[in-house]
């Protein structure tokens, strides 16, 4: 059964339709089962992710990102983007609408202004897909330390994270 | 780590199998796994394995070492972490009112960790 040889289209249209007995019956048989649904969920996660992956992969937008990370729940405006990174308008705007596509950002007009923030939820949701599972159950073992630290900033200048700071004591 | 390295690192992972190759070693993280056993859980043809695996491995994202006939791959924990911090650095400025929503979902695991990374070396 495993080395019979494949058909290609052209001998399957001449051989015409399997006979009933061995015709593949549609859903009695087979139903749409958990397992598709799983995949389907899994292959969606995975292009999501790698859509905000190919966003972020750009120098202008990877530096409209970190911005509006920076800038936290008061958002940017577009002018505001614009000029601290010096972009011409359109291609600002074009650059904010790739990385809205890609859910890394949202937007909300407020009367004559367009505030941009970082889509936090996303973000995370990406940092832990590329982190998953990270290094097996080896964590459990204090030597090993692989769990990324999402406060560089005060690494950075030795200043305690928050969230760290009132979780450690 | 500098804005080139980060975006190649990114345009590196922007591609399907290599993501999935990434997550693999990085799920097998301090000891990597050989090249063979990549290509045997994910499906991947060796020839196409080792050009992704090059694109990695000149993204920094993962070290490559030879082991008798075997050429072990590992994630470069410190590069996920650069690029990861580099991604979130000062994240939500100085306003508190996003902090919570800034820390990761895994801060369960988190909380066993160090703040620094101390990696066990392998011999």
């Amino acid at each position: 059964m495993r080395d019979a040889p494949r058909l290609d289209t052209v001998q399957r249209e001449a051989l015409g339709p399997p006979p009933s007995s061995i015709r593949f019956k549609p859903h009695r048989l087979r139903p749409l089962t958990s397992f598709l649904y799983f995949y389907n969920l899994r292959n969606m996660e995975s292009k999501g992710v790698i859509t905000a992956l190919a966003a972020l992969a750009q120098e202008t937008r990877l530096g409209i990102f970190r911005l509006l990370v920076q800038a936290g729940a008061a958002g940017q405006t577009a002018g505001a983007i614009a000029e601290r990174l010096d972009v011409a308008a359109p291609t600002l705007s074009f650059h904010l609408k790739e990385l809205a596509n890609a859910g890394l950002v949202s937007s909300e007009s407020q009367g004559r202004f367009v505030i941009y923030r970082a889509n936090y939820p996303t973000m995370n949701a990406l940092l832990e897909f590329l982190t998953a599972n990270c290094c097996g159950a080896q964590c459990a073992d204090d030597s090993v330390v692989c769990v990324p630290v999402l406060t560089p900033a005060s690494r950075r200048t030795g200043r305690a994270p928050r969230a760290a700071k009132s979780r450690r004591s | 780590m500098k804005t080139p390295q980060v975006l190649v690192a990114l345009a590196a992972l922007a591609q399907e199998t290599r993501l999935a190759v990434y997550r693999l070693l990085v799920e097998h993280a301090p000891e990597g796994l050989p090249a063979g056993q990549v290509a045997e859980r994910l499906g991947i043809p060796p020839n196409s394995l080792s050009f992704h695996f090059k694109e990695l491995t000149n993204a920094g994202l993962i070290n490559s070492r030879q082991d008798g006939r075997f050429v072990w791959y590992s994630a470069d924990l410190d590069a996920m972490n650069e690029v990861v911090g580099y991604l979130t650095e000062n994240c939500c400025g100085s306003s508190a009112v996003c902090d919570p929503k800034c820390a990761p979902q895994s801060r369960q695991i988190a909380a066993i960790a160090v703040p620094r990374l101390k990696r066990k070396r392998s011999a």
